[in-house]
């Protein structure tokens, strides 16, 4: 059992899964452990590693990376050919610090296009040395 | 009653809070738990506010404070439970008085009781949850700034999340070292595990391990958490828990019930708060004092399957019998209620 992970999907509600495709990461413990940890919260389910987010439907796509959501930015497999579905769903998982995400399909290219833009914002700000300037507005301008 | 739950979930220690909530909702009590790692979703943490400034700790409260404030006022708790060092300002513990009738309470897992944001919290609580007894007398009082309920929160274990597995091979291949210890690093430990790397030691933790002249070797770029951290307990044949003495004093980790819990065996460095446990040293549990007796026992224990299994049977009754959860979770259920009763006498007119 992952509790965390369990109730990270409790919280959302998401339903029966039946079938289950997980972006394939490099690591060898890392596709053992979404797939060992999917199998225990969904015995019943059809799971298995892709390289091909689009090519089979599914009820979960998992899209793991390592340290960075910026990671699956840079993803050839993720890029314009392929095609996420607007109603698909997607778990977005960081293996490193367990930071995981249920999105739907539109829901994850609003996810990446905004880490696209804030990655080379954040590279210009700090470009112009006024990183402590921005910070000290920001606390004022904390959102909710 | 109703508890919100303002509280880290942590990946690299144990989700305790997790299973404390998950116990008092299957006692019937409704909880809501606010960790920053479920609020702060994927479109919050690709935008520039949190990639720039999220590691700034005044930005970070700002921004709980408000979320804080948003959910009380629609969960209207009878109780609030603050964690972190704290996770949400003094002045928005203030304010949730007067929006809600919540009693507060701040929970206290590591001793940072010369920070001031901790003896602000302290003040503005009405009664503390902490993990070391060493704070018992010191924060239990009625003047000089202590406060009057103060209520000790065991280690304990969840028994579905910490159960013995049966391990594929692959997993006793990736998993079953001889000795595995899973933790930060730093100095005192280096000292302690030194010794041990003659032994198939492996190490899972903060990557500083990497780089640390005879146990580099040793360190697994892995982190571990939930059913891997199980797969650990269950696969090693000897599980190291140390303790950081900068941290807690008399209090042990919860590694140690949930090592036993999972079946495995856990050979824990001595802490006073053991005493108060069934846990009997080398009945059912291992203890050492110092490195010396840390690397007798590791070549005892070793030698000894058998010994090793009679003590984890043991310890896992234990464990299974007094320190869970479902335990843990109802006694301080029943000394939260003695609070809010003491609130409602206290609001009674008198005569």
């Amino acid at each position: 059992m992952s509790a965390y992970l369990r109730h990270v999907l409790e919280r959302a509600n998401i339903g029966p899964c039946r079938t289950i495709r997980i972006l394939r990461p490099q690591q060898e413990w890392a596709q053992r452990q979404l797939v060992d940890e999917l199998a225990t919260l969904y015995p019943e389910a059809s799971i298995a590693l892709t390289d091909q987010p689009d090519s089979d439907p599914c009820d979960l796509l998992v899209l793991p990376f390592m340290d960075e959501l910026s990671e699956l930015v840079r993803d050839e497999r993720l890029r314009e050919r392929t095609k996420i579905l607007p109603d698909q769903l997607v778990l977005i998982y960081g293996l490193r610090w367990r930071h995981i995400d249920l999105v739907k399909g539109d829901g994850f290219e609003l996810v990446l296009r905004r880490n696209r833009r804030s990655c080379g914002l954040i590279r210009t700000i700090r470009r112009l040395h006024t990183t402590r300037v921005a910070l000290r507005l920001l606390r004022g301008i904390a959102p909710r | 009653m109703r508890i919100l739950f303002i509280t880290w979930l942590n990946p690299t220690t144990t989700d305790y809070a997790l299973f404390l909530a998950r116990a008092w909702q299957e006692l019937g009590h409704e909880v809501h738990l606010l960790a920053p790692e479920i609020e702060n979703t994927a479109h919050y943490r690709s935008g520039v506010p949190y990639l720039l400034a999220w590691s700034d700790p005044l930005f970070r409260q700002r921004v709980m404070d408000r979320r804080t404030e948003a959910v009380a006022c629609s969960f209207q708790p009878d109780l609030t439970l603050v964690g972190g060092s704290p996770l949400i300002s003094p002045s928005c513990m203030a304010r949730l008085r007067g929006l809600t009738s919540s009693r507060i309470g701040y929970v206290i897992s590591y001793n940072h009781l010369f920070s001031t944001a901790a003896v602000k919290a302290i003040q503005q609580s009405d009664f503390l949850l902490v993990h070391d007894t060493y704070l018992l007398p010191l924060l239990r009082g009625t003047r000089y700034g202590r406060r009057e309920h103060v209520f000790w929160r065991p280690s304990m274990a969840d028994p579905q999340e910490h159960r013995p597995l049966s391990l594929s091979a692959w997993d006793r291949q990736a998993y079953g070292a001889e000795i595995a210890f899973i933790g930060g690093c730093g100095q005192s430990r280096i000292d302690t595990l030194q010794p041990l790397a003659q032994h198939d030691l492996r190490i899972w933790g903060g990557r500083q391990w990497a780089s640390v002249p005879g146990l580099s070797a040793c360190f697994r770029d892995e982190p571990v958490y939930g059913l891997k951290k199980t797969k650990i307990y269950n696969a090693a044949q000897i599980v190291i828990n140390m303790e950081d003495g900068e941290k807690q004093i008399n209090a042990f980790s919860e590694r140690v019930p949930e090592v036993l819990a999972c079946g495995g065996f856990v050979l824990t460095e001595w802490r006073q708060d053991l005493e108060r446990t069934s846990l009997i040293d080398g009945e059912s549990v291992a203890i050492y004092h110092d490195r010396n007796d840390l690397c007798e026992k590791v070549r005892h224990y070793l030698a000894h399957p058998a010994e090793r299994q009679r003590i984890s049977e043991a310890g896992r009754r234990i464990v299974l019998r007094e320190m869970t959860y479902a335990v843990g979770a109802a006694k301080l259920a029943q000394q939260f209620e003695a609070v809010l009763a003491a609130r409602c006498c206290s609001a009674q007119p008198q005569g």
